[in-house]
């Protein structure tokens, strides 16, 4: 038996790794602007229902601009005009991008979303 | 703003996501950019201003800007006759109120919202702000400030004093006439 490497033909798809599914998190703000996972995940239309009641959430993933898209679509569904914001450079090493509402009036929720840099606790 | 621009922070919004995250690379390296600037002329800065430069408004809802020239008059020696203005620029961040009380070295420069400026008008938010010194030898500064209207400020000024409180809630109001 030959032992070594074991090489797919040219023009083969070769078995990719799992890739990370998106996860959607209700959220809570820690210290330094950080965001906490509240487990267990929910769904898009849970995560809706969530924002109006003007909690937070949390977009999860290994694909950034995925992720910033299901945030996008969450807001639009439950507040309808968004404004996305990158963190403040003051607002704490654990900010994270979020998408809130416009105006944002009295409201203090947002919907985060994950990035290569800025991660969930 | 010379850093974080309205027409970047518009990119960054834009619809065609690819536009989107295009500008969300180029916002990282202005901020890059900007923190290298702080960091070389955050030894020229006095405590007050380096305070500024270290304060988090974001969302802020700004109730207050006001610029006051105070009358000529006879001032100490060694300039009798200068010309002298204050300015206020005050928010509500959650229980507190925060004014920034200036004492300027120029008139405010205010720059009306980009044309296609999409964000809402109704209200006056803190969105991002920027520290600077005029020149690098110190003594002039400036804070440039962009708010949620898409109008910015350019505030150059000698010094500056953070001043804050808290807004005691109706209830104790009511309590304390009571």
């Amino acid at each position: 038996m030959v032992r070594g490497k074991i090489r797919s033909p040219k023009g083969m798809k070769t078995e990719s790794q799992p890739i990370a599914p998106q996860l959607i998190f209700q959220a809570r703000l820690g210290t330094n602007g950080a965001v906490i996972r509240v487990q267990p995940p929910i769904n898009q239309a849970q995560a809706v229902i969530i924002r109006q009641k003007d909690g937070n959430v949390v977009v999860c993933g290994p694909d950034k601009k995925a992720n910033s898209m299901t945030a996008r679509d969450i807001e639009q569904s439950a507040n309808g005009a968004w404004r996305r914001c990158k963190p403040h450079i003051n607002a704490g090493p654990n900010a994270m991008p979020h998408y809130q509402p416009d105006p944002r009036g009295q409201t203090i929720g947002h919907t985060f979303y994950e990035t290569d840099t800025k991660h969930p606790l | 703003m010379k850093y974080f621009t309205p027409e970047l922070y518009q990119q960054f919004n834009s619809f065609d996501v690819n536009e989107a995250e295009r500008a969300d690379e180029a916002w990282d390296c202005a901020e890059l950019r900007y923190k290298e600037r702080l960091a070389i002329i955050r030894t020229h800065m006095p405590s007050q201003v380096l305070s500024l430069s270290e304060l988090c408004l974001h969302d802020a809802l700004v109730v207050s800007r006001v610029e006051q020239e105070l009358p000529n008059g006879p001032c100490s020696h060694p300039m009798p006759y200068m010309w002298s203005s204050v300015a206020i620029v005050s928010v509500i961040l959650g229980e507190e109120v925060i004014s920034l009380i200036y004492n300027l070295s120029d008139h405010i420069v205010t720059r009306p919202a980009p044309e296609d400026w999409r964000f809402s008008k109704v209200e006056e938010q803190w969105l991002y702000d920027e520290v600077d010194m005029v020149n690098d030898q110190g003594g002039l500064f400036i804070h440039r400030i962009m708010f949620s209207t898409g109008v910015t400020l350019e505030i150059p000024f000698l010094s500056v004093m953070i001043h804050r409180f808290k807004v005691p809630s109706a209830a104790k109001i009511a309590k304390q006439s009571a």
